[in-house]
């Protein structure tokens, strides 16, 4: 009696296309989408994919320049030999050519900033372009004036023209950040020669620490963006078997069908285990099609099957449990609301305290305590800690939480399903 | 007309308990979101004890933004095991790591900071070693009285303030996730109606298609309105966000949100046969127009050009994009007209083709009674 009322469901799942796209195709593409979308993100590998634009519009140049500041040194009282040694000392430290020619060609930085120099340029139309992050304009006079500001005390600080495009946040704060570094350098220096203080003896050996990667224990490894996202989608989709299942239950009443049922002698703690176990198998069969999936498709590598199995089927029974639950508050308030309010909120809600949409612990720790209590959180954590390569003991303290929900629902559907038949 | 609102009024007096319940939780989770929205991160530090390393603590402490539990090593490597959201932090003499399970944009701008923080402290330590302590005041206060030349930032875009505020987006974001359910099961009575007979007996009554139409939908879009003021109103007097002086261009986009969204979940109803279908592919909707909108995270950081394509089908998109310049780049609501206007196209687009869905439909259910 009970195979065949099981039966009788799946049949129903499975006449229905929309079940079945939404269990089984909507976390396939969503796994597809956001795991190609961030993998450069969480993996690590594609930073060289974002370069950012810079054009520097200089509107003079050292040679155009020189005149003037050779008269202005002149008028310092320096000349003859003693003047084009200043004068070549300036050109090597002009922060405009250190910039050009040493800070924007070295390595680290071409691989971020991509440099188009211009002379004139109708800049109206330049701020238009949307292919460009940034444009640092230079003062015809800059190079002169920051001669006198500089090394001879004239108070008027020299000024730059940074313009950053808003369209792209990432790109224009690299150029930022490039931009800021170059200019605390030089205030670096100059503050140490007011000070008495060679710069270059201080800021040649500035390399004050190195970044050490985070050391892996042995059999230990990092989460891809395909696992997390795997796995996120996995405890994310198997929430929504409950809402179908309800929702065809309360059509079966509509109908008269579950009136039928009862007549034919079934009892009705019968139908709830039914939906129950029905639940909990599509939970499984769905979980193991999205774990293939991960492993042929996304060529994930799954370890730990023995704890794996236990965290899955744990679900699943949490899932069936769930069903029959959401039927229960279904049957007795004789609307679909229980189950709008389920999908349309409860569902996301679990989903993002759970950090299936993304790491939610990176944006509140609080936010990811509380998402530890939810089943799917709780199931995604323990997945997760496996997939890690720890020991199987991770999962248990993860374990009672789901059983400690699965218990709650059992608990309500037998309190609170309507043993008396119901009618439409 | 005025029948029909009475009757939805009717509606809504006795069965509340959906209605209220969503836009409770809809302005609670909001409230609780954006607590946890820029607020500080929990770091898990452990120093090697060191002369550099406490030091590099004591800085960090003193910044905003974290959160800040010292750990021995051990223990922070244990709380690493068994714990996956924590971000941890090993300071030694000349080196550190940041311990994380994955690698997000904030791990990665942490140890920008913590770079910085032992190359300034090195700096400080090479002059004193130099020069003692009083050339380090000195240079010191040259750091910060004379700048060595000045660099002006500004936008690029000329009618944009230049500005940054990453909590804000965030706060959008959600809120244009959330109120996306919300908002769209007012529109769901047209399936109940259905199936209880009620829309056939209506369009058999004296009143016409366009009256009918019109009386719900404009029901559904005041109900609308006025759970998004709710949220809205929530965040600018309760919570006290910032808008930058943009509230009331805030309240006018969103109003073309929830038309828009309105216009989405008729669509979705014109296809479905049940409410709990059209509320699971609502919800699936919701999420997915989220993530390829931009609600999650900027879309800056997707580099897949076929998704970054898809952002023109998502409500969320328009709604973000509009939000996000009238209020952090104080643009003016000019500014935004084409979004604003993609906003009604569309939103024009899908009642058209949802009501003559549903007309065809209806037309089949009739006969085939």
């Amino acid at each position: 009696m009970l195979s065949s009322l099981i039966g009788k469901q799946m049949k129903m799942l499975l006449r229905n296309k929309q079940p079945l796209i939404i269990l089984l195709v909507m976390p396939v593409v969503l796994i597809t989408i956001l795991s190609t979308a961030l993998a450069s993100v969480m993996n690590n590998e594609e930073e060289m994919a974002i370069q950012a634009r810079l054009v520097l519009v200089d509107e003079s140049s050292w040679e155009q320049e020189e005149a003037s500041i050779r008269s202005f040194l002149a008028k310092q009282g320096l000349n003859g030999p003693a003047l084009d040694g200043v004068i070549n000392e300036f050109k090597r430290n002009d922060p405009i050519y250190i910039l050009e020619n040493s800070i924007l060609v070295s390595e680290d930085v071409s691989n971020y900033i991509v440099l188009e120099k211009k002379q004139t340029v109708v800049l109206k139309e330049m701020r238009k372009d949307k292919e460009i992050d940034g444009i640092l304009t230079i003062p015809s006079n800059f190079r002169s004036n920051y001669i006198k500001s500089a090394y001879f005390e004239d108070n008027q600080t020299p000024e730059l023209e940074l313009l950053l495009s808003q369209e792209n946040e990432i790109r224009a704060s690299i150029i930022q950040s490039i931009i800021d570094s170059w200019q605390t350098g030089y205030t670096k220096s100059l503050a140490l020669s007011k000070a008495g203080i060679a710069p270059s003896v201080v800021i040649q050996s500035n390399q004050a620490v190195e970044k050490i990667e985070q050391v892996l224990e042995e059999g230990e490894r990092k989460i891809p963006a395909s696992m997390y996202y795997t796995v996120g989608m996995l405890v994310m989709f198997a929430l929504y078997t409950p809402a179908f299942l309800s929702g065809f239950a309360l059509q079966e009443v509509q109908w008269k069908v579950y009136d039928r049922l009862i007549l034919a002698g079934i009892p009705a703690t019968l139908y709830a285990c039914s939906i129950f176990l029905t639940g909990t198998a599509v939970a499984v069969i769905q979980q193991a099609i999205l774990l293939l999936f991960g492993r042929f498709v996304l060529g994930i590598d799954w370890i730990g099957l023995d704890a794996m199995l236990v965290i899955v089927l744990s679900y699943s029974l949490f899932v069936g449990g769930l069903s029959a639950f959401l039927t229960t508050i279904q049957l007795r308030t004789k609307s679909e609301g229980a189950s709008t309010v389920f999908t349309g909120f409860v569902v996301s809600v679990f989903s993002f305290l759970g950090g299936s949409f993304f790491n939610i612990g990176d944006v509140s720790s609080l936010l990811a305590n509380i998402g530890n209590f939810t089943p799917n959180g709780a199931t995604m954590t323990a997945i997760l800690s496996i997939q890690k390569g720890r020991e199987l003991e991770v999962i248990w303290s993860h374990l009672p939480v789901l059983y400690a929900w699965l218990g709650l629902c059992v608990l309500l559907a037998i309190i609170l399903f309507p043993k008396r038949g119901v009618t439409s | 007309m005025k029948g029909i609102w009475l009757a939805r009024l009717q509606n809504l007096k006795r069965k509340p308990l959906v209605l209220i319940s969503m836009t409770v939780m809809t302005v609670i989770f909001a409230y609780v979101l954006s607590g946890g929205v820029g607020s500080s991160l929990t770091l898990l530090v452990a120093t090697d004890d060191s002369d550099m390393s406490n030091r590099v603590l004591e800085i960090l402490e003193k910044e905003d933004g974290y959160t800040i539990t010292v750990l021995t090593e051990a223990e922070l490597q244990k709380v690493m095991k068994d714990k996956r959201d924590k971000t941890g932090l090993l300071l030694r003499e000349k080196t550190f790591s940041v311990l994380a399970d994955t690698e997000s944009d904030i791990v990665r701008m942490l140890s920008l900071e913590i770079e910085t923080i032992y190359n300034e402290l090195a700096f400080q330590d090479q002059v004193i070693a130099l020069g003692g302590e009083s050339k380090w005041d000195e240079v010191e206060k040259g750091l910060v009285e004379a700048q060595s030349f000045q660099v002006n930032k500004s936008s690029m875009d000329e009618s944009q303030v230049f500005r940054y505020d990453g909590a804000l987006q965030s706060l959008f974001g959600f809120m244009l996730y959330f109120v996306f359910y919300t908002i769209s099961i007012n529109v769901q009575f047209i399936l109940e109606d259905k199936r209880s007979g009620v829309w056939n007996r209506l369009k058999l009554a004296s009143i016409s298609r366009f009256q009918l139409y019109f009386g719900h939908l404009s029901f559904s879009y005041v109900i609308g309105l006025i759970q998004m003021l709710l949220v809205i109103l929530v965040f600018r007097f309760l919570i006290g966000t910032n808008m930058y002086e943009g509230f009331w261009k805030v309240v006018i986009i969103c109003s073309f949100y929830v038309l828009l969204v309105l216009a989405f979940s008729l669509f979705v109803i014109s296809l479905v046969k049940t409410v709990s279908q059209s509320s699971v592919i609502i919800s699936l909707l919701a999420v997915a127009f989220a993530m390829i909108g931009g609600a999650y995270w900027p879309l800056e950081i997707v580099q897949s050009e076929g998704l970054l394509a898809m952002k023109w089908i998502s409500p969320v998109f328009y709604g973000m994009e509009a939000l996000k310049r009238v209020t952090i780049y104080g643009e003016t609501l000019g500014g935004v007209i084409t979004y604003i206007s993609m906003m009604i196209l569309l939103a024009t687009l899908l009642i058209v083709i949802g009501i003559t869905l549903l007309e065809k439909r209806t037309e089949r259910y009739h006969s085939s009674e």
